[in-house]
């Protein structure tokens, strides 16, 4: 029995012969990617066309099945289409690329596909492809798994959510005095191995966690001091380490494990309401010292404080040695056994110092690594739901047909959504766009057609007025570049009128945000913005540009903010983009996603009323993120 | 950067241009390109009349993240601003400025201004971000008066 015999029993012969001619696209070619061909190419897609950025890595292998060891360093795009190519039955073309690259692949481009599927791994790509469905209303079947959880959300541009319809999850950084003086979670004292003490110790150039300017996230000038000398006094570590020094190892242990720790217990202000660390025992250093067994130790087991001392000083000795022998910096990473036990080693030593559990070799790679963990199961149940839900979208089911794009169901694990614990996967029907998202409902949407010539004849002036003509504006408008962050003209700002719009960068992919700033007079209506797309004519146009034709509309000003707050903040199911966040602390009741929860919408007042609130409100603060953070990336 | 922030800065313009407190000042910075970046502010604040502050219009800038308004923008005064609560590098702390303390998405530039005016002449001793003043600050009110002075000067309207 032929392959498609089943399919046609599903869909019908002539869906089946619609099948054959439709194009999809899958974005990313990593777990999900994988997953996503296969199927695709299963249900007999007639072409799929396939993007990805990167090469294979050897951690990739477990669950990226279409990859094998002698394809590391190769593209996956590449690779995965020919690994698929003894049962395959469609068109297969791999890019690869980043998707955002406007020349490699502009919107025309883009135009060809019928359906977009989503495999990324971040939010930047997820939120460009969204808006290229937006542009050119093709759906597409967003989606994400992380660990045991995923989901897949089908976008319908212009009835259903989009994928910024709710707000994403952004990534927890910490205080540098958290990292260096009083860390209470293991993630902390992971960070101060990987980020602070390895980049020390390892590489040359120290500029990368440089001190000057910093702010401290601690108004303890005593404990700033501390930090500093300590700073200055593991550049003396260093040299032992460069000078392959192995009989000086002792003294390394010393200095981070008590000699340190003792200086911390002097600045007494730090310990009023914390657990006081307890620097190591000399009697443990000395014993690991003289015990070179090398045990062979199982990384999923917790190994013990003595344990973690002698891997300690064997990853040194290790790294000592590649120094030496390589003559370049070493950078962690977390496939590299030495590295990953240095710094899994001492993030456990210093846990145990501060009475912190210390974690396995297995789980820190996962913190350290900055993965969370990936599970093939997961990416085939996702890629599986995905594939299947695209029948829906494209209307191909014979005995179910989509009347509706509402009536489209989307799919998450309950734990991802923190809902019932009986069932692994909720499917709610979609919501229609959210009336304030920026990019499904405040805006419309079309695509400018220009010649050359007209790039370069044209000015920002001209383009102004021929825009606020055709789409009848008020005087006042703005044109913000929204692929290139910048704002070209407004009602204050009209130095760049003049310029011919070659002179300002602007060409095929370019994209302008045109919004009307004055309204109609009431105050409270405005010409919703128009989004244009640039794309440059195949062929000549009538004075070199050509104007898509918008029905142009009003939106309502929001009252205040507030409106947007509360809304989104009602618009919170669940969490989507687990995959974007560093990491994940699931043991800890700090953890950032459910601080957000508590927070409740301002009640109604003036702005007035607000300000006078916060200004009563406003107290000194610790310093805000950004110069006293470590991320973790 | 998502549409959502783009959007918002320029809506938050918008708002200046229409109300902002007297003498103060607030406008994006230009990029090299010679249009505006939305994403990094100019401010000026004044000093409160019958205050030792009052001859200085001191200058801000506001950076925005990418994040924003899910994330604070970090602002912060020249490097060395003499404030007992301003950090070294100039960087300014209020809890309304602190994502884990009382930044909500909804506040304005406006209302970051007022707090950072509302900040120059109530210093909180308890929190120091900087020895040289805080310690004048707390110890030899004459010579804080003295140096705070100074400076407004050097920053007059
Ligand atoms: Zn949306």
């Amino acid at each position: 029995m032929a392959r498609e015999s089943n399919l046609i029993k599903i869909v019908g012969k002539s869906n089946y012969e619609k099948l054959r001619s439709f194009k999809c696209l899958i974005v990313g070619a990593g777990g999900i990617g994988c997953e996503l061909l296969k199927d695709c190419i299963l249900m007999e897609f007639g072409e799929i066309h396939i993007v990805d950025l990167d090469t294979i890595d050897l951690s990739n292998l477990n669950r990226q099945f279409l990859f094998r060891q002698r394809d590391i360093k190769r593209p996956k795009s590449t690779v995965a289409v020919n690994a698929v190519q003894y049962f395959n039955n469609s068109k297969l073309v791999p890019y690869q690329g980043n998707v955002m690259d406007n020349a490699q692949f502009p919107l025309n481009w883009f135009k060809q596909f019928d359906i977009i599927f989503n495999g990324l791994d971040n939010l930047a790509a997820r939120r460009y492809v969204n808006k290229m469905s937006q542009f050119l209303s093709t759906p597409l079947i967003e989606s994400g798994t992380s660990g045991f959880d995923g989901y897949i959300q089908p976008i319908i541009p212009g009835k259903t959510e989009c994928f910024d319809c709710t707000k994403k999850e952004t990534q927890k950084t910490f205080p540098v005095c958290t990292i260096r003086s009083t860390p209470s979670q293991s993630i902390h004292c992971i960070a101060w191995a990987k980020n602070f003490l390895f980049g020390q110790l390892f590489t040359f150039d120290n500029d990368s966690e440089n001190d000057n300017g910093n702010d401290w996230g601690t108004d303890d000038q005593a404990e700033i001091e501390r930090i500093k000398q300590e700073t200055g006094e593991l550049s003396a570590l260093k040299n032992i380490i460069t000078a392959q020094d192995e009989s000086r190892i002792e003294q390394i242990l010393k200095k981070l494990f008590v000699d340190d720790i003792e200086k911390l217990l002097q600045i007494e202000n730090l310990w009023k309401t914390r657990t006081k660390p307890v620097p190591l025992s000399i009697l443990i250093i000395e014993k690991a010292l003289h015990n070179n067994s090398g045990a062979h130790l199982n990384e999923n087991s917790l190994w013990t404080i003595e344990e973690q001392v002698n891997k300690f000083i064997q990853s040194i000795k290790s790294l000592m040695l590649r120094l030496k022998k390589e003559k370049i910096d070493i950078e962690f990473h977390k496939d590299d056994k030495d590295t990953l036990e240095f710094v899994a080693t001492a993030a456990n030593i210093r846990s145990f110092i501060f009475n912190i559990p210390m974690k396995t070799l297995f789980d820190i790679k996962q913190i350290a690594g900055n993965i969370i963990p990936a599970i093939a199961t997961t990416n085939a149940i996702i890629a599986g739901l995905s594939t299947l839900t695209s029948l829906r979208v494209l209307n191909l089911l014979c005995y179910a047909a989509t009347k509706s794009a509402t009536d489209l169901n989307m799919a998450f694990t309950a734990k991802a959504s923190n809902l019932s614990q009986d069932r692994y996967i909720s499917n709610p029907k979609l919501a229609p766009s959210n009336p304030y998202c920026p990019v499904s409902s405040r805006v419309n949407r079309g695509i400018i057609q220009i010649t050359e010539m007209g790039l370069s004849t044209i000015s920002l002036y001209q383009l102004t007025n021929l825009l606020r003509e055709k789409y009848i504006f008020p005087e006042e408008v703005s044109i913000l570049d929204t692929s290139d962050n910048r704002l070209l003209y407004d009602f204050d700002f009209d130095d760049l009128e003049g310029k011919k719009l070659t002179d300002l960068s602007l060409g095929e992919g370019s994209v302008l945000l045109f919004s009307d700033e004055e309204g109609d007079g009431t105050d409270l209506k405005f010409k919703k913005p128009i989004e244009f797309y640039f794309e440059i004519a195949s062929g000549p146009l009538e004075n070199e540009i050509l104007l898509p034709q918008i029905e142009s509309s009003y939106i309502t000003a929001r009252r205040s903010l507030h409106d947007e707050t509360s809304e989104q903040d009602l618009r919170e199911p669940q969490d989507k983009s687990k995959e974007d966040q560093t990491i994940i602390l699931d043991e800890d009741e700090e953890t950032a996603p459910e601080n957000k929860r508590l927070k409740r919408p301002l009640p109604e007042e003036s702005a007035d009323e607000v300000t006078e609130e916060i200004r009563k409100k406003n107290k000194i603060s610790e310093p805000p993120a950004e110069d006293n953070v470590i991320e973790l990336d | 950067m998502s549409s959502l922030c783009l959007q918002r800065l320029q809506e938050e313009r918008k708002k200046w241009r229409k109300d902002h407190p007297f003498g103060f000042y607030a406008k994006p910075t230009k990029k090299a390109d010679g249009t505006m970046n939305l994403q990094k502010w100019e401010a000026g604040i004044p000093g409160k009349e019958n205050t030792i502050w009052h001859e200085g219009v001191f200058p801000l800038t506001i950076e925005y993240p990418d994040e924003y308004p899910s994330k604070p923008p970090k602002v912060k005064f020249p490097a060395g601003f003499y404030h007992p609560n301003i950090y070294p590098s100039g960087t300014v702390c209020l809890s309304i400025l602190n994502e884990d303390q009382d930044w909500r998405p909804d506040i304005t530039l406006k209302q970051i201004v007022l707090g950072v005016q509302d900040l120059l002449d109530s210093p909180n001793p308890n929190s120091p971000a900087q020895e040289p003043a805080w310690r004048a600050f707390s110890r030899n009110k004459a010579e804080y008066e003295k140096k705070v002075i100074t400076q407004a000067k050097q920053y007059t309207k």
